[in-house]
């Protein structure tokens, strides 16, 4: 056996461990789930889907979809306004600071953050007597186990997800195109509407379609905060799937499989703008 | 009145000195190239004309206007950066359209003069191209005509080829050369390429550590380097360390030789004034070590030397030989090399008429 040929099975060899991780926790998962959501007591069938478009379930996308787009936009918004200020930052230690805040808070989800949003903005939270003694009284009109609620902490964890995710594109903007612009007359604000903002366009739309796969996929945070009471999809199946109020694996099965194609349409519409000819910067 | 003309101008970063006393003035339609060694100054004294760095002191007259007070994008330069610069986001067309479209001109205003700017940099074909879809030199040209777009007062280039390889550089600096001849547009161009300014410059200003060297005409700092330093940047240079012999007669003490000069060069300097004595190779011939009289003819220098290497350049042959215990060159023309080898015994022979004379620089010394 030759060495090339000996060194191309040893690299297969360094990757099987991937393969086993990939085959047992994403391929045979998603075939089970396509098998499961096709089936019914008489074989294949497409009653599931059926089932999975009744006015209920029809209510639990449209107010995952809002939500997931809500927050996405609001996690750009802010995060491309914060991730600006951290790269035009004078001071390197605020701007490292800034970012490792950043990068833990994007990873702090599910339970913990739920109950911290409890114990800060809930009925009886610290932010919320602290503003009551100040003569501000959030509650009723506002309140945390609710949509708007939900909304606030789904924005704890994609505004610095976005930060993270937009940085490196702030970074790739080039001085010069701006002293371009302006040599070519562009003011300020010509230069933001003209330059800057189209050339970071993939990957502001890019970062829009992850955050929103995010929120789309998120379910601890959700049901820890809310309960039952905002009707999300991830909601929907894992009350399915606990039989809480009814045992029906097929349908959670057919739920989380169209689920898996909204998550498919996000990362492919990411791949497509990632690879576009006049996209400049990662 | 001159057309461009900057005044004292002083720049800093940190404290640290980056352009001192910087005057120049450019005629209308002049080509004058900044010329120097990295971190001289060029770039920045470009930037200060662009309005992209302000001085801490001098002017920048445009005509009759001092424009320091006039922002970058109202003072009508066009620039063109060493990387380009072009907008990843347009096409090849839409570059050039930029400038255009920003100052509101009509539609048909700008088709006309994009076309017309493509044809000139020989880029029709490539209107539809992205930046990235384009070679180093395509990416170039684009930005020249984007540049040259908005029909700039003056025309700043900031190492425009570097980025290049040496056979595109050298077309595309003859089509920058070209292009602006045509137009009649005034240039400033750095770059820290002595052969590229030497060849498209009207002037060249040789910059050394913020200051300002030399300006003159490209033959006149060849064959007349007002310093060491610009003998040394500019070409190829035989550097005779001495002191200054007989002033009236123009002799020059070189080790345990007598150099001769031209009287002028020494005239009115102390004897044992320290010197430098500059020759160009090409200006120094090679004869048989045992050939002439003892005693050199009037005017003529001939110093022993053995041949250290040899190396064939083409159309010449370039010698480096060791004399007076230090090294010198000689470029022969093929028709001269004869037999030479390394090793071999020599006289290099230079007339007086050939030598120039700067003072001496010490280590570090400057001003």
């Amino acid at each position: 056996m030759s060495l090339q040929r000996r060194i191309r099975r040893s690299a297969w060899l360094v990757l099987a461990p991937f393969f086993v991780f990939g085959l047992a926790f994403e391929i045979i998962p998603v075939l089970t789930l396509v098998r499961s959501s096709f089936s019914g007591e008489g074989g294949w069938t497409l009653a599931n889907f059926g089932r999975a478009f009744t006015p209920a379930m029809v209510n639990s996308f449209r107010n995952s979809l809002q939500l997931s787009a809500t927050t996405a936009l609001l996690g750009v918004v802010g995060g491309t306004v914060v991730g600006y200020a951290i790269v035009t930052a004078r001071s390197r230690f605020v701007r490292d600071a800034l970012t490792a805040l950043a990068d833990v808070t994007a990873n702090f989800g599910g339970a913990p953050l739920a109950f911290a949003f409890i114990v800060t903005l809930g009925s009886t939270g610290v932010v919320t007597l602290l503003l009551k003694a100040a003569g501000v009284s959030l509650y009723p009109s506002f309140r945390i186990y609710s949509v708007s609620g939900l909304t606030i902490a789904y924005v704890y964890f994609q505004l610095p997800l976005m930060i993270l995710l937009i940085v490196p594109a702030l970074l790739g903007l080039r001085r010069e195109w701006r002293e371009a612009a302006t040599n070519l007359g562009a003011t300020r604000a010509q230069y933001w509407l003209r330059v800057a903002l189209p050339i970071l366009a993939p990957s502001l739309l890019g970062s829009f379609l992850l955050l929103f796969a995010n929120a789309f996929g998120a379910y601890a945070t959700a049901w820890t905060l809310t309960g039952p009471d905002v009707n999300l999809v991830t909601v929907q199946i894992a009350a399915l799937v606990r039989g809480e109020v009814q045992l029906d694996p097929a349908l959670a099965d057919a739920l989380a499989l169209v689920s898996l194609g909204v998550m498919a349409v996000c990362v492919l519409g990411y791949r497509w703008l990632a690879t576009r000819p006049w996209r400049a910067v990662p | 009145m001159a057309y461009v003309e900057l005044k004292n101008l002083n720049k800093a970063f940190a404290g640290k000195p980056a352009v001192r006393d910087f005057r120049l003035s450019l005629e209308k339609g002049e080509f004058v190239s900044l010329l120097g060694p990295s971190g001289c100054g060029k770039s920045t004294t470009l930037r200060m004309v662009a309005g992209f760095e302000e001085p801490d002191s001098g002017e920048v007259w445009l005509g009759d206007q001092n424009v320091l007070e006039v922002p970058p994008h109202r003072r009508g330069m066009g620039m063109v950066f060493q990387s380009y610069a072009l907008f990843p986001h347009l096409t090849a067309w839409n570059n050039v359209a930029f400038g255009l479209r920003i100052a509101g001109r009509p539609a048909g205003e700008i088709r006309r003069r994009v076309a017309e700017l493509l044809e000139l940099v020989g880029l029709r074909e490539a209107a539809g191209q992205y930046p990235r879809q384009l070679s180093g030199g395509q990416q170039q040209r684009v930005a020249l005509a984007r540049a040259l777009a908005v029909e700039p007062r003056v025309l700043l280039l900031d190492e425009p080829l570097s980025a290049l390889d040496a056979v595109v550089r050298v077309t595309l600096r003859e089509e920058i050369r070209r292009i602006q001849s045509a137009l009649g547009i005034t240039t400033l161009y750095v770059t820290h390429d002595q052969e590229e300014a030497l060849a498209i410059s009207d002037r060249v200003v040789v910059m050394r550590g913020g200051w300002v060297e030399q300006v003159g005409t490209p033959e006149a700092v060849y064959a007349e380097p007002a310093t060491q330093f610009v003998a040394s940047f500019i070409g190829k240079m035989n550097q005779l360390p001495g002191v200054v012999e007989r002033a009236g007669e123009g002799w020059v003490r070189w080790g345990d030789r007598r150099l001769v000069v031209p009287p002028a060069a020494t005239a009115g300097l102390a004897e044992g004034r320290a010197v430098v004595v500059l020759v160009r190779p090409e200006a120094v011939a090679v004869a048989p070590a045992d050939a002439g009289s003892a005693v050199p003819a009037a005017g003529e220098n001939r110093v022993p030397a053995s041949i250290d290497i040899v190396t064939f350049l083409g159309p010449l042959t370039r010698l480096s030989l060791q004399a007076g215990g230090q090294r010198l060159l000689a470029d022969l023309t093929a028709g001269d090399r004869g037999r030479l080898q390394r090793g071999a015994t020599v006289q290099l022979v230079f007339p007086a008429a050939a030598c120039r004379l700067v003072a001496g620089e010490s280590a570090g010394e400057r001003r």
